[in-house]
């Protein structure tokens, strides 16, 4: 059996297919296709969130490094760290977007630039004689950032930093970086930002993507708006005037209950319009990234037993306190909220994919435990300062996590259907690993099993792939799902695949339920459905850990046990791995002590899919 | 002379000269008579900064504001100077430093590759634009998962099986979702797939035979190679764009560092320390090191 369905080397004749999702594609046009175009689509890991020295937020850090250094490290090369020291992937990304923050984007770093008369603000004093020295540069942030946010939320900008050529000379400069990094097959740089509202430290960030880099507006940022209503708006703007664009909002976890309130941002109940706008605008959400995962809570899920212990952040975005654990910050809530919702207003205002992010903002992309180099320069760039210094008032550094992941199934690694891909939702997150997770539901399979050689091509004729909708069958049969997932090349093994099921009843509650469909090690279900655990090979003091237990590759034919025709409903996957060292313990290793107590020394790294939505019709 | 001609070193003392000659003519009669005088650069760079903060031209009056405090800032800076109040500073010596360094900046800047330029910088990092490998092969994966001895049972197999055909071969390993033949696939596409490890122990195999164990993330495989292709240099049309914005990323932070070593070897770099606590061979090491 040749089996040739995953992988980029899978040769195809080029034939001209019909692109059913693609917005814009004009399938009269002979497109050209790069060498590893895959009509049933590959695997593409990447990057949707990373900041660089560009961000204001990093410039006072000391970093001096912008986009160029961010593209170099992800593609493979060996760069430099702000700190100094030198880093390189094992395996390089194949896609990645630079997302600095849209206020005073590029402006701050060209203070360090004697020659250009940014240098004279008075800013830039502070600004450079703050070296290395933490807490000057603290001072520094936060001197601006109170200065710019006001007490009611809304910004006022420092004008001398944020003129029209400022923020054109930047902005251009920053495409024209992303253009030069961008090899169609090889390497993709997709052009974007982030919009970094947070009126009173609730975080509603957003991150901008563009599908080209043609004709580009300026950013539209918090300093415009700090409602997604108006940027959204805005976005709908660009839109009629053909340029293309998406939002992923991420760490609900940090939103104090604003990322998924029930409510707009007036405090009016949700309308059918906002739906409307809110889906056509953003169609993915980080569910993990530095600053914690956002899909669920121990108070929210007290039966998902891999909720606990989990990369909980439990601190603002920045700042001294603590943030609030409510229902509508997480990505779990927020689909079952979208079912009801549904119900309600006729659209679901929550139907979102998912992607990991980073968020690290060094301009290294740091997902890997081992080599993990933190989330912000001085603060959290070695293990000394990441385990040791001790900063009062400021983020937890042990609670960050390393990046994770945005990946997709695309046809081809070009910036056309990387954007298309996750347009059409068909991408999944992991926190950090290069799990590469399918799925597809639908109505008959036949005698398909995932891993067949030609699975994907019958999925895609027979039902649908991750992100998409199905509906109800004539005969009101059982969906069917074909799952599969594959671990990392350097990765642990796989624990399990479990399917997450929510619903909504006839009384119009909603529920949720995690169903165990393939694991390792020829383990049984007890009664419950709950599986033992697959057991744990880390040893703490030396930070290794031997693949010999769970699975290189897992997968599955499930049907849903308890389903039911007349019930809305959303389906994802979770992927875990085998227990792996988390990366305090490889910096515990390095300095010689013992990993930080309270805090797990060991994590399942894990993938998520994007839901398949089931409708009753 | 075209050579001189590029030599960035000479660029920045001449530059350096330039400037010089240039701060002498414009000096002269502050030099001799304690002048100062206000010209139109002066008053200009003056009235920007101020609109630069406040959105307006200055009144006539804010003018003759902002020529008094620099006029004080001026001569205060020039008696500080006499003074040598700007020797051994911290930040001045900072600001300084980094106006040097961007001066290598701008020079690099100016100074763009020729093709000859491109062709010489290829040359000298071949490692970096060498295609890879590229493989046509037969692949089995023996897997911990499956097998109690998964490293055993695969060199039972290679013994066993010098001479089975590939249809045989094929269903000696484990049904893991990976190609059982690749046609020209590249080292960086293996390594995407079975890690790094995998990819590299390839280079040594011997063509035409069944070879092996090799081990990956995910087992160990026998592997048949039917065809290798030695990595080859691209032509400078192939890779113009990624040559030229490397060559020029590079040159910047290279030039950095070869003014920076051309200057230094101008000094004399004396360790003095005659503390108990340090190890007289630790200084005498230092001394060595820092005149390399």
């Amino acid at each position: 059996m040749l089996i040739c369905f995953i992988f980029t080397n899978c040769k195809n004749d080029n034939k001209s297919i019909p692109d059913k999702t693609g917005p814009n594609q004009n399938t009269e046009l002979k497109v050209e296709r790069t060498a590893g175009y895959n009509e049933f689509k590959n695997p593409y890991f990447g990057q949707t969130h990373q900041h660089t020295g560009w961000s204001f937020d990093e410039a006072f850090y000391n970093v001096k490094l912008g986009p160029e250094n961010s593209y170099r490290h992800a593609r493979g090369e060996k760069v430099k760290h702000p700190s100094g020291y030198d880093v390189q992937l094992k395996l390089p990304l194949d896609f990645m977007v630079v997302s600095d923050h849209s206020e005073y984007l590029g402006v701050l770093i060209q203070m360090y630039d004697p020659n250009n008369p940014l240098s004279k603000n008075p800013l830039a004093k502070q600004l450079i004689d703050s070296g290395d020295d933490i807490t000057k540069s603290t001072k520094g942030f936060y001197g601006l950032v109170t200065k710019t946010i006001q007490p009611d939320g809304t910004t006022k900008p420092d004008s001398t930093l944020n003129t029209i050529e400022i923020r054109t000379s930047a902005w251009d400069k920053y495409v024209k970086i992303t253009d030069d990094f961008y090899e169609p097959g090889k390497f993709t740089t997709l052009v974007g930002y982030e919009w970094s509202s947070q009126p009173n430290m609730s975080n509603l960030h957003r991150n901008v993507i563009f599908r080209s880099s043609k004709n580009l507006p300026l950013p539209f940022s918090y300093f415009d708006s700090e409602k997604p209503e108006d940027l959204w708006k805005w976005m709908d703007s660009q839109r009629d005037s053909g340029i293309e664009l998406l939002a992923i909002p991420h760490n609900g976890n940090l939103s104090n209950g604003l990322m998924f309130a029930l409510q707009d941002s007036y405090g009016n109940p949700l309308s059918i319009e906002y739906a409307k706008t809110r889906m056509r605008n953003e169609k993915l959400t980080e569910i993990i990234q530095t600053k914690g995962q956002s899909e669920t809570h121990p108070l929210m899920a007290p039966n998902d037993e891999f909720a606990y212990d989990f990369e909980l952040w439990t601190k603002p975005v920045a700042g001294p306190g603590t943030v609030k654990v409510l229902e509508t910050n997480y990505v779990r809530n927020a689909f079952k909220n979208g079912l009801k919702l549904e119900q309600d207003l006729g659209v679901n205002p929550f139907k979102y994919g998912v992607v990991g992010g980073g968020d690290i903002h060094t301009s290294i992309v740091s997902h890997e435990e081992y080599q993990h180099t933190g989330e912000h320069n001085l603060k959290s760039g070695t293990p000394e300062e990441r385990l040791l210094q001790n900063l009062p008032g400021e983020p937890s550094k042990i609670e960050q996590g390393s990046a994770g992941l945005s990946c997709v199934w695309a046809e081809e690694n070009t910036r056309e259907s990387i954007y298309d891909a996750m347009e059409r939702k068909e991408t999944w997150a992991t926190s950090g690993s290069r799990i590469t997770v399918r799925i597809f539901g639908g109505y008959d399979f036949g005698t398909t099993q995932p891993g067949d050689s030609n699975w994907a091509e019958i999925g895609y004729a027979n039902g649908v792939p991750m992100g998409a909708d199905m509906n109800s069958n004539s005969g009101n049969k059982t969906p069917q799902f074909m799952v599969w997932a594959l671990k990392g090349p350097n990765s642990g093994n796989l624990d399990r695949i479990q399917i997450i099921k929510g619903w909504v009843d006839t009384n119009g509650e909603s529920h949720e339920k995690i169903y165990n469909v393939a694991w390792s090690d020829n383990r049984v279900l007890d009664a419950k459905g709950k599986l033992p655990a697959v057991g744990n090979t880390v040893d703490i003091p030396n930070a290794t850990y031997t693949n010999t237990i769970g699975s290189p590759e897992l997968k599955t034919v499930w049907e849903d046990p308890d389903f039911d025709a007349s019930q809305p409903a959303f389906y994802y996957v979770r992927v875990l791995e085998i227990p792996t060292p988390r990366w305090s313990t490889y910096d515990a290793k390095a300095l010689g002590i013992d990993p930080p107590k309270d805090f797990p020394a060991t994590i399942q790294e894990r993938a998520w899919s994007s839901p398949i939505w089931y409708n009753p019709n | 002379m075209k050579k001189l001609l590029k030599d960035p070193f000479l660029h920045f003392i001449l530059i350096g000269v330039i400037l010089f000659a240039l701060f002498r003519l414009v000096n002269q009669t502050t030099e001799t008579k304690n002048t100062i005088v206000i010209n139109d650069f002066d008053i200009e760079n003056i009235i920007s900064t101020w609109e630069m903060q406040w959105k307006r031209p200055p009144t006539e009056q804010e003018i003759q504001n902002l020529i008094n405090v620099n006029l004080k800032q001026e001569i205060f800076y020039q008696e500080a100077l006499k003074m040598n109040l700007d020797h051994n500073d911290e930040i001045i010596k900072r600001r300084l430093s980094q106006k040097m360094q961007f001066l290598s900046n701008d020079i690099a800047a100016m100074i763009k590759p020729t093709d000859a330029d491109l062709e010489d910088y290829i040359q000298k990092n071949k490692e970096k634009y060498l295609t890879p490998y590229s493989y046509s092969l037969y692949q089995i994966i023996f897997s911990p998962d499956k097998r109690d001895n998964n490293l055993k049972d695969a060199t039972d197999v290679l013994n066993l099986n010098k001479n089975t055909s590939f249809e045989e071969m094929k269903s000696k390993g484990d049904a893991l979702p990976f190609n059982y033949h690749f046609t020209n696939i590249n080292a960086d596409e293996l390594a995407l797939q079975f890690g790094t490890q995998f990819s590299e122990a390839l280079v040594n195999q011997e063509l035409n035979n069944w070879v092996g164990p090799i081990p990956s993330g995910f087992g160990y495989h026998l592997v048949f190679i039917t065809q290798k292709t030695k990595p080859e240099l691209p032509k400078l049309e192939d890779i113009r764009k990624e040559i030229t914005r490397d060559y020029e990323y590079d040159y910047q932070k290279e030039l950095n560092e070869s003014i920076y070593q051309e200057l230094k070897k101008q000094y004399d770099i004396r360790i003095d320390i005659k503390s108990p606590d340090f190890d007289p061979e630790f200084v005498k090491y230092l001394q060595e090191k820092l005149n390399n």
